[in-house]
C-alpha cells in the first residue's frame, strides 16, 4: 500500500505548478488590460513623478531616464496660432524611442518666470500647427492645442491631461519681444519607458510569490495590509457557509435518496433544483429587499458596524453596544446572517442533489444488496455502507464548490457590500487600481489552490486507491 | 448481395437510438418538465414581436412617465400684469426662490415662492399624493405696496409697467457678505406710472427702518419700462442664455419710453441691505439723450416720428474679452435702430467700494452712436449671451423681406449694416423670438415661422456659425427626417425650447399652449404637437393648461432651468417651470414644464392607454417586452457558449484519452489548472479586455468553460478505446485520427450533448452575472442587463416588478436546460433511473 507521504508530495508539486501557471495567466491578463499599474499614480498631481518612477523601476515596470536641458537646447519660434505679440516663444522637440509611460519637467519656478506649454503626439507634427489656448476662437475638436503646464511644473504631464507619446514638444514664452532665455537655465526632463515584457513577467511572478504586492493607489496603503484585513472576512463567510451547507445538505441528500419516490423527495429535489439554477446575486438582492429594507431585521450591508453606533448599526438596532462582552460576536454574526443564508440556500441545493445522486449510485452496488440481504438494520446499511462510499464525489464537489464560492464571492460581496477579497477585487478593477487587482486575483487563485490541496488530502485519506495512481 | 451503404446504416442506427431514447427520455419527469420550460421560452423567443405590442426600444411616452404639476391660486384683485423677480440667479439653492409680482393697478403685490424642491424618500415607492412641488412659506412671504403711499405719487396714478432688477450674487462677494442679507428681500422693483419712474428697494418690505427708493418725475407719459437682460435675470424675455457666468459689474441700464420716445438711464445697484451702497440719488444717471447725474425730473427724451413697435432689447454683457458688443435694439414700425457705446465705463477696471458709484463719462450721450437698419422687426430679437469662452454675442433680428421670413444676424460691432447677414426661411413671418443655443462649436437656432399662405406655423432648426452662415437642419428621427415640424392651423407667438427636457413649448395667438417632445419624435418619426396638460398638485386631476379650465392665458413666463437630462434628473427637473396668470379668472400659477419622472412605472394601464403588464424600467422600457426579447439573447448566449465549450472539451478529451501517455498527462494537468482558475474573476477581466459585446461574452464563456467536459469525455474515451470495435478499426488499418474522429467521437457525442445542456444553464447564469457587474453588452436586450440597470438606477429596493421577472426567467430557463441534462443523464447512467 502506497503511503500518504509521497502522494502528498506529488500533489504539492502539482499545486505549485498550477499556481505558477495561474499566476502567469493573471500576469498575461493584466498585461493585456489597457494601462499600467502606475498610470493613476502619475496622473495624481500630489505624487512626485520621481517617486512614482522609482517605484515603477523597483517593480520592474519601467526604465527611468533624465535629460538635462539648458538655454541652448531651445530654439526660438514664431508664427504659432494665437501667439501674443508681446511674447517671445522658444521650443524644444523630443523624439522618444517609444511611447513613454510618463514625462515630467522640473525647474526652479521661483527663479525662471515663464509660462511652459506642452504637447504630445504619436506622429511628428509641425509645431506651427499647434495653437495656443488663448486663441479663443479655435474651439474645434481635434485641433492640436498647447496645454499650459506652468502650474504643474514638477508633476507628470498626465496631471494636465496629456497622454505622453513618442513626439513631445515643450514651448516656453518669455514676456517681451526678442527676449532671450536665461543663460543659467536648468531644466530636467524625466521620462519613463516600459520595460520589455519578459522583465515585467519575471518581476511579476517573483513579486507575487514573495507577496511583494505594491501599493494600492485608491486606498493609499500597501496591498499586503489590505488583503491581510480582507481575506479573513471572506474565509469567515464562505468557510462558515460551506461547512453549514455540507452539515445540513448531506443528511438531507442521504435521506431523500433512501426514501426514494416519496413526497419529501419531490419537494426537496424540486426546491433544490430551483435554487441550484438561480443567479446568486438575484437571490441576494431579493433577500436584502425583504429582510433588510422591508422588515429591517438585518443590516443593509457591510461586514460589521465596529465602533459605529449611528442609525442602522448593531448598537442602534440590537442594543448590544461596543463594550458588551459579546459585542464582537454579535456584530459580526448579525452582519453575516443574511449572506450566510443566501449561500446556504444556494449551495445546499447542489449538495443535496449530489449526495442524492451519489447515494443512488452506491445503493445500486451489490454490496449494499448483500448487506441488506444479510439482515443488517437499515440505518446501519444507510449510514455505514452507503453513505461513506457516497462521500467520495461529495469531497470532489467540495473542491469545486470552494473554487466556485470564492469566484462567486466577487458578486455576492458586491451585493452585500461585504468588504472581503471579492469586493476588493471588483473595486480595484473599477478604479483601475491594478496593483491591488492583480494581487487580489492572485490571492483568490491561491485560496482556491490551497482548497484543492486540502481536498486532495481528504481524498487521499478517505480513499486509499487514489494514492496508488 | 444487398449492399447497405455506410450512411444508410448510420441513419438506421440513429433512428433506432432516437426512438429508444425518446421513450426513455419521456419516461423521465425531469425531462418532461425541462422540455416544457424550454419550449415555452423558445416560443417567447420566436414569437416575441407577436407577444408584445412594443419593441425593446420603446419608451413610455412622457405623458405616462412624467408628472407635470401645477400650483395655482386666486387673487382678490384684478391682475393687469405680472413679472417674476429672480432672487437667486440660476442657483438651485433651496433657500432661493422667485417673487411673483402682480400689477393690480394702484398697488403691487408680491408672493414669494421658494425654489421648487421635493422630498421624495429615497427608497419609497414614490407615492406622490402628498407632495407639493412648490413650497410657499408658512406664513407666506408677501408684500403689498399701495403706490400712493410712496411720497410724490398721486392717488390717481396707476402702474403702467414694471421690471425687477435682480441682485447679483457675484457683486455680493465683492461688496457685502453681511448678516442682514436676505436672498428673498433682495432686488429692486422698477415701475412707471403716468408721470413717474420709481425705483423701490425690496429690502423696504423686510425692514421698517430701511428707506431706499427713488421717484423720478417724467416729462412725458411712459407706457413701458425695460432693463438690461442681465439685470432682470434674462428671463422675462423668452430667450435663454449661457448659464455659466453671472453678471460681474454692478451696472444696470433702465430704459423708459412710450410709443414714440425713450430715455436711457444708468443705475448702480448691487445688493439690498448693503451698507456700502451709496445714496440712491447718486445711483441713477441719465445717459441718453442727454447726460444728467441729478435725476429728479427728466425732460429730455429721444423722439422718433415713427412708432416704437415693441419693447426694445437692452443687451448688455460685460463678461466678454471683446466688450464692444453691447447693443440696444429699438424696433420701429418701418425700421430698426441699434444703439452702441452706452456701456463705455464698464471697460474700466472693476471699482472698489470707495470708488462708488461708477463714474459715467459726462459726454457719454455724444459717444452713443445709432445705426438705422431699413427693415422692421416682426418679433423681439434673439441673442446668444456668451460666456467668455466663445466671446461673441450675435444678435438675431427676425424680419420680413417681401413675402419671406428672414433672420438678419450680426455681431454688433464695427460697421453693423455692412456686416449684416441673412437666413431666408421663405414665405411667412417669424412672430416668436428665435432661440439660440451653443452646440459644440456651432450655434443652433430654433425658430418658428408662420406661413400666411398655409395658415400653419413651422418649427425650424438652423445650425452653423457666424462666419460660414446658417443652414436649415432637418429634424432627424428613426423613421426618416423632416425639414420642419408643422404646428397646424396655429400662429405661434412664443417659442420656448427647454434644453433639459428636449421639449418645445409653443404659445399661440389664440392662447393655446402646445408641447412638442423632440425625444419622442426622434424615436417615432411622428411629430406630435400636443396641448400641454398638468396634474393639479392637490387633486391630482389632469387637465389642459392653463388652470382653471376655460380661462384665458394672459402671460406666460419661463422661470429657471438647470442642467439635467430627460428622465434621469429628478430634483433638477423641478427647477424647470413657468409662471402665468389669467386675467379673466384672476388666477396666478406655476407649472412644471419638465415634470417629475415617475419611472419606473408599476404595472398598470396609463394615460396614453398603454398597458404595461409588468411595468417599466427607469428608462420607460416595457418590462414584459424586455423579458420576451431577452429570451433570444439567453438562447443565443447559452447555446453558442455551451456549443463552443463542448466542441473544445470533446476534441480535447478524446485527444487526451486516446493518445494517452505524456500527452494525456500534460493535457489533463492543463485541464485541471483551467478548472482551478477562479472563473468569474477571470472572465471579468477578459471581457473588459476584449470589449463588451455579446459575441465576445459568448467567446469568453466558451473558451473558459470546457475543462470539466474534457475530463468526462476523456474518461469515456479511455473506456471506449479498448473496445473491440476500436481494435477492429485499428487492425483494418485506420489511422489514429480516423479512429478518434469517426469511431470514438460519435460514441462520446451523447455525453457531449448532456454536458452541453448543462453548459447552457451555466452560460446563461454567467452572462447574467457579467451583465450585472456592468460588463455585459450595453446594447443587448438581456435579462442580466435588466438586473444591471435596476441596480444602477437605484430602484432595486422598491421596483419588484422590475427585479423579479428577469431573475425568475434566468432561473427557469437554466432550470429547463438543467432538467433536460438530467434526463439525458438518466438515459446514459441507467442506475439513476427509477427501478
Amino acid at each position: 500500500m502506497a503511503g500518504l507521504g509521497p502522494y502528498l508530495v506529488k500533489r504539492g508539486i502539482q499545486a505549485l505548478i498550477t499556481l505558477f501557471v495561474v499566476t502567469s495567466i493573471v500576469w498575461a491578463l493584466f498585461e493585456a488590460m489597457p494601462g499600467d499599474p502606475t498610470d493613476p499614480f502619475y496622473a495624481d498631481p500630489k505624487m512626485k513623478p520621481d517617486d512614482v518612477a522609482n517605484m515603477a523601476v523597483s517593480y520592474g515596470l519601467a526604465e527611468k531616464y533624465v535629460v538635462n536641458l539648458t538655454d541652448t537646447d531651445f530654439q526660438e519660434i514664431t508664427g504659432i496660432p494665437g501667439e501674443h505679440p508681446g511674447f517671445t516663444y522658444y521650443i524644444k522637440q523630443f523624439s522618444f524611442p517609444a511611447d513613454p509611460r510618463a514625462v515630467s519637467i522640473s525647474y526652479d519656478t521661483s527663479k525662471f518666470k515663464f509660462n511652459i506649454y506642452v504637447y504630445s503626439n504619436e506622429s511628428a507634427i509641425d509645431p506651427h500647427k499647434i495653437s495656443l489656448p488663448s486663441n479663443a476662437t479655435s474651439e474645434e475638436e481635434g485641433v492640436p492645442v498647447w496645454i499650459d503646464y506652468s502650474k504643474y511644473v514638477g508633476s507628470s504631464v498626465q496631471a494636465v491631461g496629456i497622454l505622453p507619446r513618442k513626439n513631445f514638444y515643450i514651448l516656453l514664452n518669455l514676456s517681451g519681444q526678442n527676449a532671450n532665455l536665461p543663460s543659467d537655465l536648468k531644466m530636467h526632463v524625466m521620462y519613463v519607458v516600459d520595460t520589455p515584457l519578459y522583465v515585467r513577467y519575471v518581476t511579476f511572478i517573483r513579486n507575487m510569490f514573495t507577496f511583494n504586492f505594491g501599493m494600492s493607489y485608491k486606498l493609499n496603503k500597501p496591498v499586503v495590509d489590505i488583503l491581510a484585513d480582507r481575506v479573513p472576512r471572506t474565509l469567515l463567510w464562505f468557510g462558515l457557509a460551506t461547512i453549514l451547507v455540507y452539515l445540513i445538505g448531506i443528511p438531507i441528500g442521504t435521506y431523500i435518496a433512501w426514501k426514494r419516490g416519496g413526497a419529501a423527495e419531490g419537494i426537496a429535489v424540486g426546491t433544490s433544483l430551483f435554487f441550484y439554477n438561480m443567479p446568486s446575486f438575484w437571490l441576494g438582492l431579493i433577500f436584502i429587499w425583504i429582510f433588510s429594507y422591508t422588515l429591517g431585521w438585518t443590516p443593509i450591508g457591510g461586514y460589521a458596524s465596529g465602533d459605529l453606533t449611528g442609525p442602522g448599526s448593531t448598537c442602534a438596532v440590537l442594543h448590544i453596544c461596543p463594550g458588551h462582552p459579546l459585542y464582537m460576536f454579535v456584530d459580526y454574526m448579525w452582519h453575516l446572517i443574511l449572506p450566510l443564508f443566501v449561500i446556504i440556500l444556494l449551495g445546499m441545493a447542489g449538495v443535496i442533489l449530489l449526495q442524492r445522486t451519489a447515494m443512488l449510485e452506491t445503493m445500486g452496488e451489490d454490496y449494499i444488496l448483500t448487506a441488506k440481504a444479510k439482515g443488517l438494520p437499515e440505518k446501519v446499511v444507510r449510514n455505514k455502507h452507503a453513505r461513506r462510499n457516497a462521500m467520495l464525489p461529495i469531497v470532489t464537489s467540495f473542491v469545486l464548490s470552494l473554487s466556485y464560492a470564492i469566484g462567486g464571492a466577487v458578486i455576492l460581496e458586491q451585493i452585500f457590500s461585504y468588504q472581503g477579497v471579492g469586493y476588493t477585487y471588483l473595486q480595484a478593477l473599477y478604479t483601475q487600481d491594478f496593483f491591488l487587482a492583480g494581487a487580489t486575483l492572485f490571492i483568490i487563485s491561491l485560496l482556491v489552490i490551497v482548497g484543492n490541496i486540502i481536498a486532495d488530502v481528504l481524498y487521499g485519506i478517505l480513499d486509499p486507491r487514489v494514492r496508488i495512481q | 448481395m444487398v449492399s447497405v451503404s455506410r450512411w444508410q446504416e448510420i441513419e438506421r442506427q440513429l433512428k433506432r437510438t432516437a426512438k429508444s431514447w425518446w421513450k426513455l427520455y419521456w419516461a423521465s419527469n425531469y425531462g418532461k418538465a425541462g422540455l416544457i420550460i424550454i419550449v415555452i421560452f423558445a416560443i417567447m423567443a420566436i414569437f416575441a414581436p407577436v407577444l408584445t405590442p412594443y419593441t425593446p426600444d420603446f419608451e413610455a411616452p412622457s405623458k405616462d412617465a412624467l408628472v407635470t404639476y401645477l400650483y395655482a391660486f386666486h387673487t382678490d384683485e384684478k391682475i393687469d400684469d405680472m413679472i417674476v423677480g429672480y432672487t437667486q440667479l440660476r442657483t438651485a439653492s433651496p433657500l432661493g426662490g422667485d417673487w411673483l409680482i402682480l400689477n393690480h393697478g394702484h398697488s403691487i403685490e408680491g408672493i414669494y415662492v421658494q425654489n421648487p424642491k421635493i422630498a421624495v424618500p429615497e427608497n419609497s415607492s414614490k407615492a406622490q399624493a402628498d407632495i407639493a412641488p412648490w413650497e410657499v412659506n408658512e406664513p407666506p412671504i408677501t408684500f403689498y405696496l399701495n403706490i400712493s403711499t410712496i411720497p410724490g405719487i398721486g392717488s390717481d396714478e396707476v402702474v403702467k409697467d414694471m421690471v425687477f432688477l435682480a441682485q447679483s450674487t457675484s457683486d455680493l462677494n465683492f461688496h457685502y457678505n453681511g448678516e442682514n442679507q436676505r436672498s428673498d428681500f433682495a432686488g429692486e422693483l422698477v415701475f412707471v406710472t403716468q408721470s413717474h419712474l420709481v425705483i423701490y428697494d425690496m429690502y423696504n418690505f423686510y425692514d421698517q427702518n430701511y428707506s431706499r427708493y427713488k421717484v423720478v418725475s417724467l416729462g412725458f407719459e411712459p407706457t413701458w419700462v425695460t432693463a438690461d437682460v442681465t439685470s432682470v435675470g434674462g428671463l422675462t424675455s423668452p430667450v435663454i442664455y449661457s448659464t455659466t457666468y453671472p453678471p460681474t459689474y454692478p451696472a444696470r441700464y433702465i430704459m423708459v419710453g412710450n410709443a414714440h420716445s425713450f430715455a436711457l438711464f444708468f443705475h448702480y445697484y448691487t445688493y439690498s441691505g448693503d451698507p456700502n451702497l451709496p445714496d440712491i440719488d447718486k445711483c441713477l444717471i441719465q445717459i441718453y439723450p442727454t447726460y444728467s447725474d441729478d435725476v429728479t425730473t427728466v425732460n429730455n427724451y429721444h423722439t422718433f416720428t415713427d412708432r416704437i413697435k415693441m419693447k426694445p432689447l437692452l443687451f448688455y454683457n460685460d463678461n466678454l474679452y471683446t466688450k464692444d458688443q453691447n447693443v440696444i435694439v429699438v424696433p420701429l414700425e418701418n425700421s430698426t435702430v441699434l444703439y452702441k457705446g452706452f456701456d463705455e465705463h464698464s471697460q474700466n477696471p472693476f471699482p472698489g467700494p470707495g470708488d462708488l458709484p461708477l463714474v459715467v463719462p459726462s459726454n457719454i450721450a455724444s459717444r452713443i452712436t445709432a445705426t438705422t437698419l431699413s427693415f422692421s422687426l416682426t418679433a423681439s430679437p434673439g441673442f446668444y449671451f456668451a460666456s467668455q469662452d466663445l466671446g461673441v454675442n450675435p444678435i438675431f433680428l427676425p424680419a420680413r423681406d417681401g413675402d419671406n421670413a428672414v433672420i438678419y444676424y450680426v455681431i454688433p460691432r464695427g460697421d453693423i449694416a455692412a456686416n449684416l447677414k441673412t437666413i431666408n426661411l421663405r414665405e411667412g413671418e417669424i412672430d416668436a423670438t428665435p432661440q439660440v443655443f451653443k452646440s459644440g462649436n456651432s450655434l443652433v437656432i430654433y425658430t418658428v415661422k408662420y406661413s400666411d399662405a398655409e395658415g400653419d406655423s413651422y418649427l425650424y432648426k438652423l445650425a452653423g456659425n457666424l462666419s460660414a452662415g446658417f443652414t436649415i437642419q432637418p429634424f432627424e428621427s428613426n423613421n426618416g427626417t423632416m425639414e420642419s415640424i408643422p404646428i397646424k392651423g396655429e400662429r405661434v407667438v412664443y417659442n420656448l425650447y427647454v434644453q433639459e427636457n428636449n421639449q418645445f413649448f409653443f404659445l399661440t395667438e389664440t392662447n393655446k399652449f402646445y408641447l412638442f417632445d423632440l425625444h419622442s419624435y426622434q424615436k417615432s418619426g411622428t411629430p406630435d404637437i400636443i396641448r400641454f396638460s398638468y396634474y393639479h398638485w392637490k387633486t391630482l386631476e389632469r387637465n389642459l393648461f392653463p388652470y382653471p379650465s376655460g380661462s384665458t392665458l394672459s402671460k406666460f413666463i419661463f422661470v429657471g432651468s438647470l442642467q439635467g437630462s430627460r428622465y434621469t434628473a429628478k430634483a433638477a427637473a423641478y427647477d424647470i417651470f413657468g409662471a402665468y396668470y389669467c386675467a379673466d379668472t384672476n388666477t396666478v400659477g406655476l407649472t412644471l414644464l419638465k415634470g417629475e419622472s415617475r419611472l419606473p412605472l408599476p404595472p398598470g394601464r396609463y394615460i396614453s392607454g398603454n398597458l404595461y403588464i409588468l411595468g417599466t424600467d427607469a428608462q420607460g422600457h416595457d418590462i414584459w417586452t424586455w423579458l420576451v426579447y431577452g429570451s433570444r439573447v439567453a438562447f443565443l448566449v447559452g447555446i453558442m457558449a455551451a456549443f463552443i465549450q463542448v466542441v473544445i472539451g470533446s476534441l480535447y478529451g478524446v485527444l487526451s484519452g486516446f493518445k494517452g501517455g505524456w500527452t494525456d498527462t500534460v493535457l489533463m494537468r492543463f485541464a485541471d489548472i483551467m478548472l482551478t482558475l477562479p472563473f468569474l474573476p477571470i472572465i471579468l477581466i477578459l471581457t473588459s479586455i476584449v470589449g463588451r459585446s455579446i459575441w465576445n461574452i459568448i467567446f469568453v464563456l466558451g473558451i473558459f468553460g470546457w475543462a470539466g467536459i474534457s475530463r468526462v469525455i476523456r474518461a469515456q474515451t479511455l473506456s471506449l478505446k479498448n473496445r473491440p470495435f476500436v481494435d477492429a478499426a485499428r487492425v483494418a488499418g485506420a489511422s489514429g485520427w480516423r479512429i478518434m474522429i469517426s469511431h470514438i467521437l460519435p460514441n462520446v457525442l451523447p455525453f457531449a450533448f448532456l454536458y452541453m445542456t448543462l453548459g447552457v444553464a451555466g452560460a446563461i447564469l454567467s452572462e447574467a452575472a457579467l451583465s450585472f457587474l456592468g460588463l455585459g453588452d450595453p446594447q443587448a436586450v438581456s435579462w442580466g442587463q435588466m438586473l444591471s440597470t435596476i441596480q444602477t438606477s437605484g430602484a432595486t429596493m422598491y421596483a419588484w416588478w422590475w427585479l423579479l421577472p428577469p431573475g425568475l426567467a434566468i432561473t427557469l430557463i437554466s432550470l429547463g436546460f438543467y432538467l433536460v441534462g438530467r434526463a439525458f443523464d438518466e438515459i446514459l447512467n441507467p442506475r439513476l433511473r427509477k427501478r
